[in-house]
């Protein structure tokens, strides 16, 4: 973590960490023990967590995970101690990351539903441990993609705003404004660029990056041209930036709030959008709480369901990808690859033996056990996790915990 | 010819979890007739490892990490060591820049199939390639 946040100044910049509910803890909080370590109080700390469960279950796969009701547990646990009981107060505990799954295939209706089902899910959780929804619905935040279908992506905005504000008013009862405001970050669809002539990739980006800015976005990611052929390299991001700069800081689109409000189609589709999501968050919450709809396959299910239509309609030319399947080109082979250091493996190798030469082992395996311990029961495991990863303990180590306790999970992948 | 099925294993070296390219391509590949072991995460002994104990004719490498050339490599040695390299072919996919296709073929790998591939190119393919 201190090689990490080396020269950042972390008491002034609001750093993403993109970790899931089943690493989030200890990655967490290895960077607010460095932080009380270089003299921050972490109360005053900004961030976000992504701590998304659908992104590690139905969005990617990790490696041997635990079933998803612990994983809402931890994910829980990680919102309950930051926020309500007050440790980071102003950290952002969650972003539920529609963009990762919209990525893998299902539509702007799906991602919305998605999103907010799983975000009720989690409202319920907290409200069922005793806490208030106004104590931290604020502090929850979303990360949506900006896709190809230009309108339809900016009705979703609009749509979504609606709903979540209709969400905290009338099912959580919130009276404070601020708390029905549905703040988000986009991220331009990666899955809409191509191998083959790269360079249109920055068109792409551009048009979806103006449907973000239009919606009206709070922050945005727009992705590197390379994005299909390895890792950004320092060109393609920074060309990235840099589009997203031409909007935000040339065109004065930002200057105003809803611009397309009152367009017929806009409106309508706006309409459109809302009622069939708030149908289908009903369909999902029939199947239960988020937990639920995954541990019963349903949400796998309809995850398969869209990638294998989008594929078809890819491969009957019904989506058009320029260059792929309309125009086609010959793969590119010009582009600066971007290469990893290999030996990388081996500098972190080196560096957990040193560390678990260094630590008091004896002290440790004493904490650990209290999170055995605190894994059993219904107690937040953030507080121990702080000491453990104090003490060294490693993302690893406190996982295997996780695994020996609730055991490993296999993803109903429904192929 | 006989109607034995085209077996097939699909795996993922390392622990990188994107997953979507391999369970898609899988699934074409069971529509098109062929039988499919999903291995899912996989180190490189387990995928020689079942490859050899399911007899598969094919193994999928799906790798979206950067680390094609090294895992790949990797793997084929084992294949070689177990004397089983010749009885098998081996396809990759994934997010792999062109410029590394022709190093893959060259260590020994049938084809490579990078983002925009279209699945009914990889069934012809396994298709023309294992007679059965």
């Amino acid at each position: 973590m201190f090689a990490l946040t080396e020269d950042i100044p972390i008491d002034k910049v609001s750093v993403a960490l993109v970790v899931e509910p089943f690493t989030s803890a200890p990655v967490c909080a290895m960077y607010f023990n460095m932080a009380k370590m270089r003299g921050y109080d972490i109360k005053t700390l900004i961030g976000t967590t992504q701590n998304d469960i659908l992104t590690m279950t139905v969005g990617y796969i990790p490696y041997k995970n635990v079933a998803p009701n612990h994983l809402l547990r931890l994910a829980c646990d990680f919102i309950e101690w930051t926020v309500p009981m007050k440790n980071v107060p102003r950290w952002h505990p969650i972003n539920f990351t529609g963009y990762n799954y919209r990525e893998g295939g299902i539509d702007a209706v799906q991602e919305l539903a998605f999103v907010f089902a799983s975000a009720c899910s989690h409202i319920d959780n907290l409200v069922d441990r005793g806490w208030k929804a106004e104590d931290f619905v604020n502090r929850l935040a979303f990360h949506l993609a900006a896709h190809k279908d230009f309108f339809e992506e900016i009705a979703k905005y609009r749509a979504a705003r609606r709903i979540w504000a209709t969400l905290m008013k009338d099912r959580y009862n919130i009276q404070d404004p601020k708390s029905m405001e549905f703040r988000f970050h986009v991220q331009t669809a990666g899955s809409s660029l191509t191998a083959q002539t790269p360079k249109v990739n920055i068109v792409r980006t551009a048009i979806q990056a103006l449907e973000a800015n239009l919606g009206g976005c709070q922050s945005l990611h727009t992705n590197s041209y390379d994005e299909a052929i390895c890792l950004p390299s320092e060109e393609a991001a920074l060309i990235a930036l840099r589009t997203q700069q031409v909007i935000s800081e040339e065109t004065r689109i930002t200057n105003t709030i809803d611009p397309l409000a009152g367009s017929y189609f806009i409106e309508w589709l706006t309409d459109e959008v809302e009622d069939r999501v708030l149908k289908y968050i009903d369909k999902i919450e029939k199947v239960g709480s988020i937990d639920k709809a995954l541990s019963t396959g349903f949400l796998y299910k309809e995850m398969r369901d869209a990638f294998h239509k989008r594929r078809a309609r890819i491969e009957k030319g019904e989506e058009i990808f320029l260059g792929v399947n309309k125009y086609p080109e010959p793969y590119d082979t010009c582009t600066d690859v971007f290469r990893t250091n290999e030996s990388a493996i081996e500098i972190e190798v080196d560096r957990i033996k040193k560390l678990k030469a260094r630590r008091d082992n004896a002290k440790l395996e004493t904490i650990l056990d209290k999170l055995r311990n605190i894994c059993e029961k219904e107690e937040n495991v953030m507080p121990i996790i702080m000491e453990a990863t104090k003490e060294g303990a490693t993302v690893g180590e406190i996982c295997n915990i996780y695994r020996e306790i609730w055991g490993i999970w296999e993803p109903p992948l429904a192929i | 010819m006989s109607d034995k099925k085209i077996r097939v294993l699909m795996s993922k070296p390392g622990i990188d979890g994107h997953w979507r390219g391999g369970i898609v391509v899988s699934r074409a590949l069971r529509d098109a007739g062929m039988e499919l072991i999903f291995g899912g995460f996989q180190n490189i002994k387990e995928i020689v490892e079942s490859a050899i104990h399911e007899d598969v004719d094919v193994i999928g490498l799906s790798i979206h990490s950067g680390a094609h050339l090294a895992y790949t490599q990797q793997v084929i040695d084992l294949l070689k060591e177990r004397g089983v390299l010749e009885d098998i072919l081996i396809i990759v996919g994934g997010v792999i820049p062109a410029q590394d296709f022709p190093k893959l073929k060259e260590i020994g790998v049938a084809n490579v199939y990078g983002p925009g591939s279209l699945v009914s190119d990889i069934v012809e393919f396994i298709k023309e390639r294992i007679i059965k």
